[in-house]
């Protein structure tokens, strides 16, 4: 295959430059990231002492940004589980170099969403109250209530996604152990379970990794459909839709891979990792954007189409004042992001531009932060009883609680790539033409 | 501080006992002492079981009270059931006497303005000295006062050699002078609307704050109410729309200021008509109105020919009544005005029956602005010795340019006051006195309305009561004088006196009165008082029409803070005006079309919004108030409301708005009052914008029809507030209401456009025929609204908040969405389009509360239980278990749960006012209705002692107790026979959405009764 013409003996030292003493700008970067995420920090201890009152949350819109935040990061987790499980499944040789990255996104994104249920709920002190375990308190939890099942379906992913993604790193975490020296090489040796790359280990992990793929599978489109009904088992008009499921499962595949774009194409250069991430990788994911763009630009015109065809006045209001009303403007912004700017990915001179797709990516991801913010606060400002209606903006607190997420987000990523391999050698191996052909082939 | 008491610190200090109640800090000024409740209970007492106390007080205008009372401290004022006027019901206002007792305002030491604090020995020696020294130079100021408390100031003037000089804001003495003119009577008489089934107000805003609102609501209900097919109807003569406008029948848009040349139209018309006159009465009224003319009444308000002939007619065909304009609108013919009126209302045979005289108010009981405006120029000219000031606060309500302050400046004065104001901040001496409910006193509104004022509680620090502090003067001045050395002697005494008479035991008839609230024996009926024969011919010779080009400022009595008494009040400063939604501040109503003229706008937010700040120049004044652009409003005309702009009252109530006093002129009218009169306005847009906060979305979200989509034709109407003609009433049969299950409320059209049921007929759907018949138990409570009732004056709000521990928020949260109310009255306007092609607005109210539905949407939600369906209809919510994810409020159909978004904190004192059977709710918890299940609690409690089960009627939640209009009921929907039920069933009765969205609320409305050709429900 001409994309993957990267030498065997290089692989090794390529992707484990990552882990070498770190630059100034790599420490620069890291204070950034921390700082930012501590601005994030002080304003949830704010809120905190103070109420939710300082998020600008209101009667009648009594979620905003942190749900919006929630979806958000929770659909960004979606693409690692995608690529390392579904396309690992389907046996797509392009997820071989980008699924560790994708995958350790997927961790940090649902860690992040994780945070945001705490965040937004008014007693976090308390929030603990909604694990259902046996207890002295006689409390109990009510399994009809879809945020209950948010709890089941986001850790569930949680779990699987991060064991997945630990088996996955066993073989190269023995690689770096052998390399390391001194302490690392004892913590690299104990993360590294006594790999020893035999024949016989690689047998089982191979089969025990084919399991874990078949079972991530189903979860990849479970824990965005439980999220959706999280909107539609409620009878708030403009929530209350057969379709979320799909529409959200397909949106958060179309916002993960987007993301994996937006981080992987500056990644490859910073890195000088152009020879293993090529054209052909972002071309691939390129296409599978076009792919859950149409999905999701499909199912916005279903939902007016539904709207419509429904003749409930009350859904049709809110998709009328959707598109037309106070919140017109993010209204437009998120078609324009997620139906309009990836179009020109249909052309493969736009797909083999990298500059191009970054922007296009960075823009599906603004796009699809609003595309969960209208459905959230236009659906909940204009309900049945006109006279309760009202307005939302978000504060200062509620934007850098966001501006935190994003950090901490970024803290985790940063920090992976300075300790693992940020590309799957062993994989990476496997796709690569094996040494001794070459050896064969020079006589 | 007392108001930082939590519940640890709160069983500390119980622990600590009585003993260490207070800790006295000498002359430190900052008062640092703590209440504690009671720690071992006063025998024959139950902890936790209130003891009721009757009483009344000034500020809540004389009306009849039950004060509740647990452990030694007053919590809660309900209305007194036995009194003729207020039976048990309260608005907003009169409820707000508890937080006056416990308000920031409150006084605690004495103090000079050169002395500083003073203890109470100095006090009282200075006290005397001033008497002593002043003797025969002394003005006694105060608010009207009777009874006992007339004799206890009579008997100090006539020892200490002064005068006695009685002043409030609104008095009535144009109306007394007009009596004695058209009637010889020196009285100001009871207007009632009873068994009236035509009211016609000439601007009277009887259901806000003309006259008894509590009494004229009830009467009003009942007129309201059809019978066999036929209702009452209320015709509201103003410019712009009030709240009582809103609930009439018919608005007449007449031109501000003309009412009298309209109302002496009539009067021609009517007497020239088959009316109740006598042939030689008639003459003399014929004569008297020569001059008037329908042409001018044209001329002079704006409205056709055919529709004054039409109201003149009306008004002779039903057993009418006629209501004068509101006295601030009238120039300088207040007299002319209620003469004109009482003739009126003497042709149609009102009087005795609607116009009471025998009820009526006798003159001493009044006040006129005379005597406060030839006191305040002696004063200037340094002619009194000693002023006494008490139970009024000139210096915030009188005209500017009779320079009150400047008065105070040149006299020596002694205020007494139990609070802060612009009087006390004027004063030489400032001497704290009991709140009205911890004093004795006694005020007799109307003829055989005689109420004692006991004290409920002791007061709060260490004060005294002002009438005691006037019988030590008196006697210091003559030891002979009083055999009572304290005034609780001398009222007992006086009132034995008076009305103990055939008493066996006085002693007892005294307990008794006490008991009872004092002595109602009102004479329901008056006589028809025959015309007295020296009426001015020549009365109405030179009536003439305000005569304000352009726009009109015309001020409006507050039915929320009045003449500024109650103006520190959290409820009532955060209660919503009913028309616009507005709290907190004061604002300029104005048409839209006067804000086109101007380019103002009103930019919405989340419920306040930024209005552009309009310099008003009328009657010499200058003024900056942000206007309010209504859809009721009137091109001639821009209002402002009094009861802001303070400077004298505690921080947080201080400068907010505009004194509207400001623009009353010194200038006496006929009727011996201050006229503010509609004043000749000049308007400009400053350009500046200025926050206001206000709980309707202007224009967009307070309309009945909303657009369904920007197309212009296509709209509908939400299954909230309704209406059914007059006509279709009795004819739909069966089960038209929506009380049962059965049917879907058909009868709503929605949406507008198309006629087609949008929704399935569960009616034979096996899921749910006969489930609510067996799903509960022996109670299903629900509550039942007659819209048809309902005026929207926002008392059951007020309630609402005094029994269920509802924070008051601020200004700023209210402008963010953030207000508690856990029911709020919603507005809706109405343009209907009637066939010449003028439009006509109207507004309807509906007040909304947890619907506590069957199938609740939020209950499902709730990841924690914290809300639950409960085996008695409630939607129950256990606060200490709801973690706070807002999911239920979100799905929540009707917006009535409440999130506190802080852990919201009582100002001052005003947490001692707290119910303890009510949770307070910290912050991050939902709260909401749950139809006062602590009552129901008690109740059930109560028959279970009994070994019976609840009877209907035992349960009254707090909103339907205070209900003037009587609009709510409560019970239990399982009794068939219970009122609940029954309402429940009645042909009007409906449920708020259920016939959109299937959540079977416990709420019944019962749909409001327009007259024909009004109908769009």
């Amino acid at each position: 295959m001409k994309e993957i013409n990267f030498p065997y003996g290089d692989i090794n030292r390529d992707i484990l430059r990552t882990l070498e003493k770190p630059s100034v700008k790599y420490l620069i970067l890291m204070t950034l990231v921390v700082s930012g995420l501590m601005v994030g920090v002080a304003c949830w201890a704010w809120q905190l002492k103070e109420g939710m009152g300082v998020a600008g949350l209101n009667h009648p819109v009594g979620w905003g940004v942190y749900i919006t935040d929630f979806v958000f990061w929770v659909g960004i987790g979606h693409a690692g589980t995608l690529i390392s499980a579904i396309l690992f499944l389907f046996r797509a040789k392009w997820r071989n170099a980008i699924f560790r990255s994708a995958e350790a996104m997927t961790i940090f994104a649902v860690m992040t969403a994780g945070l945001f249920p705490i965040i937004h709920v008014g007693r976090a002190w308390v929030a603990w109250w909604l694990v259902p375990y046996p207890n002295q308190r006689e409390l109990w939890v009510n399994f009809r209530s879809p945020l209950l099942w948010d709890v089941f379906a986001v850790s569930t992913y949680f779990s699987v996604s991060s064991i997945f993604f630990c088996v996955g790193l066993l073989p190269d975490i023995a690689i770096i152990r052998d390399r390391a020296k001194g302490l690392r090489r004892k913590i690299y040796a104990m993360l590294a379970l006594g790999w020893d790359s035999s024949n016989h280990q690689w047998r089982h992990y191979m089969a025990g990794y084919g399991f874990f793929a078949a079972l991530a599978t189903p979860l990849v489109l479970s824990v965005h459909s439980v999220v959706s009904w999280d909107f539609a088992v409620s009878i708030v008009p403009g929530w209350h839709s057969t379709i979320f499921a799909p529409y959200f499962v397909a949106g958060a595949v179309f916002s993960g891979m987007a993301m994996v774009m937006t981080i992987l194409i500056p990644f490859r250069k910073i890195f000088s990792l152009e020879k293993y991430l090529t054209i052909w990788h972002f071309d691939m994911m390129s296409r599978l954007v076009l792919l859950t763009s149409s999905i999701v630009g499909y199912s916005y015109l279903t939902e007016y189409f539904i709207a419509w065809y429904s003749d409930d006045p009350f859904e049709g209001f809110i998709f009328w004042e959707r598109g037309f009303g106070k919140y017109a403007a993010p209204f437009w912004l998120m078609i324009f992001c997620n139906m309009i700017a990836p179009l020109p990915l249909w052309f493969k001179k736009i797909r083999h531009n990298l500059m191009a797709v970054f922007w296009i990516t960075v823009l599906i991801n603004v796009g699809m932060w609003f595309e969960r913010f209208n459905i959230i606060v236009s659906s909940l400002a204009q309900e049945f009883d006109p006279f309760a209606w009202g307005w939302y903006m978000p504060s200062m607190i509620e934007l850098g609680i966001t501006f935190g997420s994003f950090c901490w987000f970024f803290m985790w990523f940063f920090l992976f790539i300075r300790f693992f391999p940020s590309l799957a050698i062993t994989e990476m191996k496997e796709i690569a033409k094996p040494p001794m052909r070459d050896a064969k082939e020079a006589h | 501080m007392a108001n930082k008491i939590e519940r640890r610190e709160f069983l500390a200090l119980m622990g600590l006992g009585g003993a260490a109640a207070t800790v006295g800090c000498g002359s430190s000024p900052k008062f640092e002492e703590t209440w504690v409740p009671w720690v071992e209970p006063v025998a024959g007492t139950i902890p936790y079981v209130p003891n009721y106390y009757a009483t009344t007080t000034r500020e809540s205008e004389g009306a009849g009270l039950w004060v509740k009372v647990l452990g030694g401290r007053a919590v809660k004022v309900e209305g007194n059931p036995d009194h003729p006027v207020n039976k048990g019901t309260l608005t907003a206002r009169q409820q707000s006497v508890i937080q006056g007792l416990y308000g920031t305002s409150r006084i605690r030491v004495p103090f000079g303005k050169n002395e500083g604090g003073m203890t109470w020995r100095d006090t009282s020696a200075k006290l005397n000295e001033l008497m002593t020294a002043n003797r025969g130079n002394i003005v006694a100021l105060t608010g009207p006062v009777s009874g006992a408390e007339a004799e206890i100031w009579q008997k100090f003037v006539a020892e200490t050699g002064g005068r006695h000089v009685t002043y409030e804001a609104f008095c009535q003495s144009g109306l007394v002078l007009a009596s004695e003119k058209v009637f010889g009577q020196q009285k100001a008489p009871y207007f009632s609307l009873k068994g009236a089934d035509y009211v016609l107000s000439l601007g009277a805003q009887f259901l806000e704050s003309w006259g008894d609102v509590t009494a004229l609501s009830r009467d009003y209900a009942h007129l309201r109410t059809p019978d066999q097919g036929k209702r009452g109807k209320h015709v509201q003569v103003e410019a712009r729309m009030s709240n009582t406008g809103a609930n009439a029948d018919e608005v007449l848009h007449a031109r501000p200021g003309s009412k009298t040349v309209l109302a002496l139209a009539l009067l021609k018309e009517v007497a020239a008509g088959e009316s109740k006159l006598n042939e030689a009465d008639k003459a003399t009224v014929a004569s008297m109105v020569a001059n008037a003319s329908i042409q001018s009444a044209v001329g002079a308000t704006g409205l056709s020919a055919d529709q004054i002939r039409h109201i003149a007619e009306d008004l002779l065909k039903h057993n009418s009544v006629v209501l004068p304009a509101e006295d601030l609108e009238l120039a300088g013919d207040h007299v002319t005005h209620h003469a004109a009126v009482l003739l009126l209302n003497k042709a149609l045979g009102g009087i005795g029956k609607h116009v009471n005289y025998s009820a009526g108010k006798p003159i001493e009981r009044t006040s006129s602005h005379k005597a406060i405006s030839e006191l305040v120029a002696q004063m200037n000219s340094g002619g009194v010795g000693l002023l006494l000031i008490h139970g009024t606060n000139p210096a915030y309500s009188l005209p500017t340019d009779l320079n009150f302050a400047a008065a105070m400046g040149k006299t020596t004065s002694v205020v007494f006051a139990d609070s802060f104001n612009e009087t006390t901040a004027l004063g030489s001496y400032v001497v704290p006195v009991n709140h009205d409910l911890e004093a004795w006193g006694e005020i007799n509104t109307y003829e055989g309305v005689d109420m004692l004022m006991q004290p409920v509680m002791t007061p709060r620090w260490d004060m005294r009561q002002a009438h005691d502090i006037l019988v030590e003067m008196i006697r210091t001045a003559n030891p002979e004088a009083l055999p009572q050395e304290n005034f609780r002697d001398f009222l007992k005494a006086s009132w034995i006196t008076r009305f103990g008479g055939e008493a066996a035991n006085p002693d007892k008839f005294w307990r008794d009165s006490l008991r009872a609230g004092g002595r109602f024996s009102m004479p329901e009926q008056g006589e028809d008082l025959p015309l007295s024969g020296n009426m001015d011919a020549s009365m109405f010779a030179n009536v003439k029409s305000g005569g304000v080009t352009g726009t009109a400022l015309v001020l409006e009595k507050s039915a929320r803070f009045g003449d500024g008494t109650t103006s520190d009040r959290g409820w009532l400063q955060e209660l919503p005006d009913p028309m616009t939604g507005l709290v907190w501040d004061s604002w300029l109503e104005v048409s839209q079309e006067t804000a086109a003229e101007l380019g103002a706008t009103y930019d919405a937010g989340a419920r306040g919004g930024d209005a552009h700040l309009i310099k008003v120049d009328a009657g010499g004044q200058s003024v900056e108030l942000p206007a309010f652009i209504v859809e009721t409003g009137a091109r001639e005309q821009v209002t402002l409301a009094t009861g802001y702009g303070h400077t004298g009252l505690s921080e947080t109530y201080n400068g907010r708005g505009v004194n509207a006093f400001g623009f009353l002129s010194s200038k006496l009218s006929d009727g011996e009052q201050f006229t503010a009169g509609p004043l000749q306005a000049n308007l400009a847009n400053t350009q500046k914008t200025y926050r206001m906060a206000t709980v309707h979305l202007p224009g967009i979200g307070d309309q009945q029809v909303t657009p369904y989509s920007m197309l212009e034709d296509v709209k509908m109407e939400r299954d909230l507030y309704q209406t059914v003609g007059l006509a279709s009433l009795g004819h739909e049969g069966g089960h038209h209401g929506g009380g049962h299950y059965e049917t879907l409320n058909k009868s709503s059209r929605f949406p507008v456009h198309e006629d087609k049921d949008w929704y399935p007929d569960r009616t034979d759907d096996p899921v749910y025929v006969d489930r609510d018949e067996t799903f509960y138990d022996d109670y299903k409570w629900e509550a039942a609204f007659d819209l048809n009732r309902c005026t929207g004056c926002g008392s059951c709000v007020t309630a609402c908040y005094a029994e269920n521990n509802l924070p008051v928020v601020g200004k700023d949260q209210v402008a963010r969405g953030r207000e508690m109310a856990w029911i709020r009255i919603n507005r809706y306007m109405h343009h209907h389009k009637s066939e010449d092609g003028h439009g006509k607005v109207t507004a309807g109210f509906l007040p909304m509360m947890c619907q506590q539905c069957a199938n609740a949407p939020c209950e499902s939600v709730c990841p924690s239980l914290a809300t639950y369906h409960n085996a008695e209809g409630l939607n129950a919510m256990v606060y200490n278990r709801c973690v706070g994810t807002r999911y239920c409020a979100n799905n929540c159909s009707y917006k009535v749960r409440r999130f506190n978004w802080f852990t919201f904190q009582w100002e001052g004192d005003l947490n001692w006012a707290l119910n303890p059977a009510v949770t307070v709710r910290q912050m991050g918890v939902m709260e909401k209705c749950t139809f006062c299940v602590q009552r129901i609690r008690d109740a059930k409690d109560g028959a279970r002692d009994q070994g019976r089960k609840v009877r209907d009627g035992e349960v009254r939640t707090a909103c339907q107790q205070a209900c003037p209009a009587d609009a709510i009921r409560f019970g239990n929907y399982e009794d068939a026979e219970s009122e609940v039920h029954k309402w429940a069933h009645d042909e009007r009765a409906y449920r708020a959405l259920d016939s959109h969205i299937h959540t079977k609320p416990g709420v019944s409305y019962l749909k409001r009764v327009v007259l024909d050709g009004e109908h769009h429900g």
